[in-house]
C-alpha cells in the first residue's frame, strides 16, 4: 500500500473519502492499519482548510470517491506503478514518432506570473536549457532562456528568465585567449542547469557536459543553430503567431499522430507495459491469469497432444514394419511440435534400427535436451552411443569411440555395456602398447642373430623358388614377355582360382604361396590341401601374424601378375570386387610388413570387411621387404611354431618357407573361425596404435598401388606393368631399388632375374634390418 | 465436454423468428436464416449447413448460455441489450491471446456494435465475441489464428479441460467462427474501423506530464491508471456513444482525481485543461462518461 499516495488522495477528497474507504476496505488488513495512521493527519487543520476550499467540488465527486474507495486496494497498491521511463529524450525530434505538442499552459493561457513561479518550482539541476546570449561580461555571460531541452517542456520564452554562465563553466575552445571571445550576443546556446536559487529566481548554467545527468551526457552543449531548437518550441512559436489553432488541430495535422506505431511508442515513453496490461477489473487482473490459459500455452499443449497422436500412429506402423510410413508420421509430429520428445525418441529409434546411428543420436540428444528426465531417451541414447562407439572402433577411430563410450557412461553410470566396451577398449589399447614395446625389444635382440641365419635360409628359399618357377613356366602358356615370377604366380593363381568356392581363404593361401612357386604348385594342384589347412584350427600365436601379413603383401604381387594373364577371369572378377574393402584393409598389411603383431588386427579386419579378397590388391613392391620380415619373424618363432603347428604341407620346401607357410595358416584359420567380435576390440586397439605411428603415408601408398592393380585387373595390356612399377617407385621409399631392378631385369633371362632380385633384396634387407 | 458453437449456431437459427432482418440485406441475401453461408458461397444449402447440422444433436453449449444468461440477469435486464452486458466480451480472451490494446478495443467495439444492431438473443454472444476477435485481428493487423481463439475460449468455458482435439468437430467450430465473422461484417456494413481514444489519451498524458511537477507525476501512477480505465471502458459500449477525445479526457480526469492530482494553476487559467484537449467538451459530458465508466465496474463486483 502506498501511504503517501493515499494521503495525497485523502487530502484532495477530504474525510468523506476516508469514511467511504473505511466502510469499503474494512476487510482488507492492509487498509485497517493504514487507515488508522492516516486518520490523524486527515483530521488535522490543513485538510480542513482544503476541504472548505473545495466544498462544491466535493459534492459532485461522491461517485468518484465511491469508486476510489472500492478500488483503493488496486489503485494504491505498491505494484501499481508505471515504470519510470529511462529512455533518454535525445534526438527524439529528429523523426517525429508522435505528435509533439506545444506546451499545455500555452493553450490554457495561464498568466506569466504563475508560469514563472511554476518554472522555478519545477526546474531541476541537470535540466537542459536553451537561451540566447544577452550580454557578455568578464566573469561570464548572461542568457535569456527561450525553451527547455529536457525534463519538463514548458513555454518560457516570454518569461524573461535569465541565467548566468560563469567563466569557469565555459570551456575554452582554443589554447590561448579568452574563452568568451568565441561567443557573441544573440547566439543561441544550449547549456545545463548547474545551480538554482529558487527564492531569488536565479539560475547558473554550465557548458560542460558534466553538468548533465548520465543519460543526457551525449548531448552537445554550446552554440546551436536555430534549426536545432526543440520541435515543441518551434510548434509553440507557430502557435503564438496563430493563436486560434486548437490543440486538436495541431495534433491531428502532425505527422507523428498518424504513425501506426505511435501507441506502442508512447506506451513505452510513459512506462506502461502492454505485455502485462493493467486493469482495474478484479476479474481481469492479469496476474491472476494462469499461464496455462494463454493462447500460446494452450496451443503448445494441443500441438503436443496432436503430435503424440501422430507418434502413436507412427509406432503402430513401425511395429508392423512399415518404416517409411512410421517415419512420415514422426516427421509430421515433429512438424506440428518441433520439440516433441516422444516423436524425437521414436524417430531416433527408427533411425537406430535403420542404422543411421548419428541421426539417431542427434534425435535422442535433442529429446533429452527438452526433457532431461526421459528414461527411454536416455536408455536409447546410451545404447546407440555404445553401438556407434563399436562402429567407430571398427573404423579404427578409437579416440572417438572412447568418447562415445564415455558419453554413454556420463548419461548412465550404471550402463554395463558402455563400461565393458570402454574397459575393453582401454585394455586393448594398453595391450597393443605393451606388445609394441616387446616387439621393439625382440627386434633388438634378434638383429644380430638374424643376419647369418636368415641369409642362409633365404638362399635356400630362393633356390627352391627358382626351381618352382621354372616348372610353372613350362606348364603355363603365359607370354614370354612376362617375367618368370609373373608366370609362376599366374599359374598358381589360375589353378587356385579353379576352386572358386573357397576363394576367400584360398586366395590368402594362394597369395602366400605365391612367395614360393613351390607352394603355388602344391596349392594349385589340389584344393584339398587348402581345405585341409583351413580345417585345422590352430591357436593363434601372437607373432605369427607378422609373417602372415608379409605373405599378404606377397599376394599383392601375385595379383599384379595374375592380372596380366588373360585367362584369369575369375581372379580378375574377384579383384574387381576388392575395392569394397579397399584401403583400410591394406593398412594393417603394411604394418605387418614393418611391425610386430599385425595378425591380430588382420583378423579383426577380416571379420569386419568380411572378404578375403582384400588381401589381393597388393603389389610386389613390398615383396622383398616383406620377405625379409617374414624371415625375421620366422627366425623368431620358428622353433615353437614348428612344434606347435606341426602341420607340414610341403616337404620339399625349405624350412623357412615351410615355416612361413605354416605361420600364415594359423592366421587364416583364425580368420575363418574367429567370430565377428569376440576379441576384436582389443586387437583393433593395437591396430590403432600402429596406425598412428606408421602414418598415413603407407596408407596412401597402398591405395595407389591398389589402384594400379585394379587397372591391371582389366588386363588391358601387359605393358602396364612397367609403368605401374615406375609410378610406384617414388612412393616406395624402401623398395624402390628393388622395383627398378625388377624393371631392368625383365629383359634378362627370367631365372637369372629372379635370383638377382632375391639376392639384391636379401642384401638390402640386411642393410635395412637395423631400421626395422 | 466441448462446447459447440456450431450447435449454438443451429439452435439460434431455430429460435430466430424474432431476429430482425439484416439491414445489409441489399447485398443480395434474402431474409434467410442461413444468409451468411449463402453469402459466402453463393450456393444455398451449401456444405456449410451440412457440416453445421450435426452439432444440432449436441445440447447447445448450455454452460455458455447459462453463464451468459446469469450474467445478464444479474444486471436485471436479460432481454434487452445494455452497455454492460457482460464481462465476457472479447477483453479477457484478448489478453490471453496476447493482443495489444488497440486490437482488443476494436474487437470490443465490433462486438458491442453488433449487439447494438442485433437483438442479444439472436446469436450466441460467445460466438460473436470470438468472431469479433478474429475480425479485429485482421482490421488492426495483429493476425490471430482461429485455433488459438478456440483454444482460449474452450479453456475459458472449461477451465481445467485439456485443449480440444483437432478433429472434425474442431473444424466445425472453426467454420462457425469464420461464418459468423462474415455475418458480423455484414451487420456492421463492413464498417469495422474505429477511432479509438488510446492515441489521444497518450498524447494528453504527455502534455499533462510536462505541465505537472515531475515528482508529483512520478509519485502518482496516473498514466497506468488512465490506461487501465480506458481498457476497462471497453467492457461497456462507451466507445460507441462518446467521442474518442471525450473518453480520453474523461479517463484522464478520473485518473487524476483518483490520486488527488491537480493540474497546476488551473484556477488561474483562461481555459480548463480538458477543454484544451477537446474544444466541444463540456463538464457534464465528462461527468457522464465518468459515471458510465464507474458503472462498468459495478459489474465487476457483482459478478463473482
Amino acid at each position: 500500500m502506498d501511504r503517501d499516495l493515499m494521503r495525497q488522495s485523502l487530502n484532495f477528497h477530504g474525510p468523506s473519502l476516508l469514511s467511504l474507504l473505511r466502510s469499503e476496505q474494512q476487510d482488507n488488513p492492509h487498509f485497517r492499519s493504514l487507515l488508522g495512521s492516516v486518520v490523524e493527519p486527515a483530521r488535522g487543520p490543513a485538510p480542513q482548510q482544503q476541504l472548505q476550499g473545495r466544498k462544491e467540488k466535493k459534492v459532485e465527486n461522491i461517485e468518484i470517491q465511491k469508486f476510489i474507495s472500492k478500488k483503493a486496494d488496486l489503485l494504491f497498491a505498491v505494484s501499481w506503478k508505471s515504470d519510470a521511463p529511462t529512455t533518454s529524450e535525445v534526438n527524439e525530434d529528429d523523426e517525429e514518432r508522435y505528435a509533439v505538442m506545444p506546451p499545455l499552459e500555452q493553450f490554457m493561457e495561464i498568466p506569466s506570473m504563475d508560469r514563472r513561479e511554476l518554472f522555478f518550482r519545477d526546474i531541476e539541476r541537470g535540466d537542459i536549457v536553451i537561451g540566447r546570449i544577452s550580454s557578455i561580461r568578464e566573469f561570464g555571460f548572461f542568457m535569456v532562456l527561450i525553451c527547455l531541452g529536457s525534463g519538463i517542456m514548458r513555454d518560457i520564452s516570454h518569461l524573461e528568465i535569465t541565467a548566468l554562465c560563469p567563466l569557469r563553466d565555459v570551456p575554452s575552445l582554443s589554447n590561448h585567449g579568452d574563452p568568451l571571445s568565441y561567443y557573441q550576443t544573440g547566439d543561441i546556446v544550449r547549456a545545463g542547469i548547474k545551480d538554482i536559487d529558487r527564492y531569488h529566481e536565479k539560475l547558473a548554467v554550465s557548458l560542460y557536459s558534466s553538468s548533465l545527468p548520465p543519460h543526457l551526457s551525449g548531448i552537445k552543449l554550446g552554440v546551436i543553430s536555430s534549426e536545432e531548437l526543440p520541435l515543441y518550441y518551434r510548434r509553440s512559436v507557430e502557435l503564438n503567431s496563430n493563436s486560434s489553432d486548437s490543440y486538436e488541430n495541431i495534433m491531428q495535422s502532425s505527422l507523428g499522430f498518424v504513425n501506426p506505431g505511435v501507441v506502442e511508442f508512447l506506451l513505452g515513453k510513459l512506462g506502461i507495459d502492454e505485455s502485462n496490461p493493467p486493469s482495474l477489473m478484479r476479474g481481469l487482473q492479469s496476474k491472476n491469469f494462469s499461464e496455462d490459459d494463454f493462447a500460446s500455452a494452450l496451443r503448445k499443449k494441443q500441438s503436443a497432444s496432436w503430435a503424440l497422436k501422430c507418434v502413436k500412429i507412427g509406432v503402430d506402423y513401425f511395429k508392423v514394419g512399415r518404416h517409411v510410413d512410421a517415419m512420415n508420421e514422426y516427421n509430421k509430429a515433429l512438424e506440428i511440435d518441433k520439440q516433441n520428445v516422444e516423436a524425437l525418441v521414436a524417430r531416433g529409434a527408427l533411425y537406430a534400427t535403420k542404422g543411421s546411428l548419428n541421426k539417431a543420436i542427434e534425435d535422442f540428444e535433442l529429446a533429452l535436451e527438452n526433457c532431461p528426465t526421459h528414461r527411454n531417451a536416455r536408455k536409447y541414447l546410451c545404447q546407440t552411443l555404445v553401438e556407434r562407439g563399436g562402429q567407430l572402433e571398427e573404423e579404427e577411430k578409437f579416440l572417438n569411440a572412447e568418447s562415445y563410450y564415455k558419453k554413454a557412461l556420463a548419461l548412465d553410470e550404471t550402463f554395463k555395456d558402455a563400461e565393458d566396451a570402454l574397459q575393453k577398449l582401454h585394455k586393448y589399447m594398453q595391450k597393443s602398447l605393451e606388445l609394441r614395446e616387446k616387439q621393439a625389444e625382440k627386434e633388438e635382440k634378434q638383429k644380430t642373430r638374424k643376419i647369418e641365419t636368415s641369409a642362409e635360409k633365404l638362399r635356400k628359399l630362393l633356390k627352391e623358388e627358382k626351381r618352382l618357377k621354372k616348372k610353372r613356366r613350362k606348364s603355363t602358356s603365359s607370354s614370354s614377355s612376362v617375367s618368370s615370377a609373373d608366370e609362376s604366380v599366374s599359374s598358381s593363381s589360375s589353378s587356385s582360382s579353379s576352386g572358386h568356392k573357397r576363394h576367400k581363404k584360398h586366395k590368402r593361401n594362394r597369395s602366400e604361396s605365391s612367395r614360393s612357386s613351390k607352394r603355388h604348385s602344391a596349392k594349385a594342384s589340389s584344393n584339398q590341401v587348402d581345405q585341409n589347412k583351413k580345417d585345422e584350427c590352430f591357436p593363434v600365436p601372437a607373432n605369427t601374424s607378422a609373417s602372415f601379413l608379409n605373405q599378404k603383401q606377397e599376394v599383392e604381387k601375385l595379383l599384379e601378375k595374375q592380372d596380366r594373364l588373360p585367362y584369369q577371369k575369375k581372379q580378375v572378377k574377384e579383384k574387381d570386387r576388392c575395392p569394397l574393402s579397399s584401403s583400410s584393409v591394406e593398412i594393417p598389411d603394411d604394418f605387418g610388413g614393418r611391425s610386430e603383431d599385425p595378425r591380430d588386427f588382420y583378423n579383426s579386419y577380416k571379420t569386419q570387411t568380411g572378404s578375403s579378397k582384400t588381401e589381393k590388391p597388393h603389389k610386389s613392391e613390398r615383396h622383398f621387404s616383406s620377405r625379409r620380415d617374414s624371415s625375421d619373424s620366422f627366425y623368431r618363432n620358428s622353433e615353437d611354431k614348428i612344434k606347435i603347428y606341426g602341420y607340414r604341407r610341403f616337404e620339399k620346401d625349405t624350412e623357412g618357407r615351410k615355416e612361413h607357410y605354416r605361420r600364415w595358416e594359423p592366421g587364416s584359420m583364425r580368420y575363418s573361425t574367429s567370430p565377428a567380435s569376440s576379441d576384436y576390440s582389443w586387437k583393433s586397439v593395437e591396430k590403432y596404435k600402429k596406425y598412428t605411428y606408421s602414418g598415413s603415408r603407407d596408407f596412401s601408398r597402398h591405395e595407389q598401388r591398389y589402384q594400379l592393380n585394379k587397372n591391371q585387373g582389366e588386363y588391358e595390356r601387359e605393358g602396364n606393368y612397367e609403368e605401374d612399377i615406375k609410378t610406384e617407385v617414388p612412393e616406395e621409399g624402401l623398395s624402390s631399388k628393388e622395383h627398378s631392378e625388377s624393371g631392368v631385369k625383365k629383359n634378362l633371362p627370367q631365372n637369372l632375374l629372379n635370383i638377382f632380385n632375391q639376392i639384391a633384396a636379401f642384401e638390402k634387407e640386411k642393410g635395412n634390418k637395423p631400421k626395422n | 465436454m466441448a462446447i459447440s458453437w456450431a450447435g449454438a449456431w443451429v439452435q439460434r437459427e431455430d429460435v430466430e423468428t424474432r431476429r430482425p432482418q439484416l439491414e445489409g440485406g441489399g447485398i443480395g441475401a434474402p431474409a434467410s436464416r442461413l444468409s451468411v453461408p449463402r453469402l459466402l458461397t453463393h450456393t444455398p444449402a451449401s456444405q456449410h449447413t451440412g457440416t453445421l447440422a450435426p452439432g444440432h444433436t449436441e445440447p447447445f453449449g448450455a454452460y455458455a448460455l447459462g453463464s451468459f444468461a446469469k450474467c445478464i440477469r444479474k444486471d436485471g435486464s436479460a432481454s434487452s441489450y445494455t452497455p454492460y452486458i457482460c464481462l465476457e466480451d472479447p477483453c479477457e480472451p484478448g489478453v490471453k491471446l496476447g493482443m495489444r490494446s488497440i486490437p482488443i478495443a476494436t474487437a470490443c467495439a465490433i462486438y458491442h456494435k453488433f449487439f447494438c444492431e442485433i437483438d442479444l438473443d439472436a446469436y450466441d454472444p460467445y460466438l460473436v465475441a470470438m468472431s469479433s476477435l478474429y475480425l479485429a485481428g485482421k482490421v488492426e493487423e495483429q493476425r490471430l489464428r482461429t485455433r488459438d481463439i478456440i483454444n482460449v475460449s474452450n479453456r475459458y468455458f472449461h477451465p481445467d479441460s485439456e485443449p480440444l482435439e483437432l478433429d472434425s468437430r474442431f473444424w466445425e467450430l472453426r467454420d462457425s467462427i469464420v461464418q459468423c465473422e462474415l455475418l458480423v461484417l455484414r451487420v456492421l456494413r463492413f464498417q469495422v474501423s474505429f477511432q479509438h481514444p488510446h492515441k489521444y489519451l497518450l498524447h494528453y498524458l504527455l502534455s499533462v506530464k510536462n505541465w505537472l511537477n515531475r515528482y508529483s507525476w512520478q509519485r502518482s501512477p496516473v498514466s497506468i491508471t488512465a490506461w487501465a480505465l480506458l481498457r476497462d471502458s471497453y467492457h461497456g459500449g462507451l466507445c460507441l456513444r462518446f467521442q474518442a477525445q471525450h473518453i480520453a479526457v474523461a479517463v484522464l480526469h478520473l485518473a487524476l482525481q483518483a490520486y488527488g492530482v491537480e493540474v497546476p494553476a488551473e484556477a488561474e487559467a483562461e481555459k480548463p485543461w480538458w477543454q484544451v484537449f477537446s474544444e466541444d467538451l463540456t463538464k457534464p459530458i465528462i461527468d457522464n462518461i465518468v459515471s458510465d465508466l464507474i458503472q462498468i465496474y459495478t459489474m465487476d463486483t457483482e459478478i463473482p
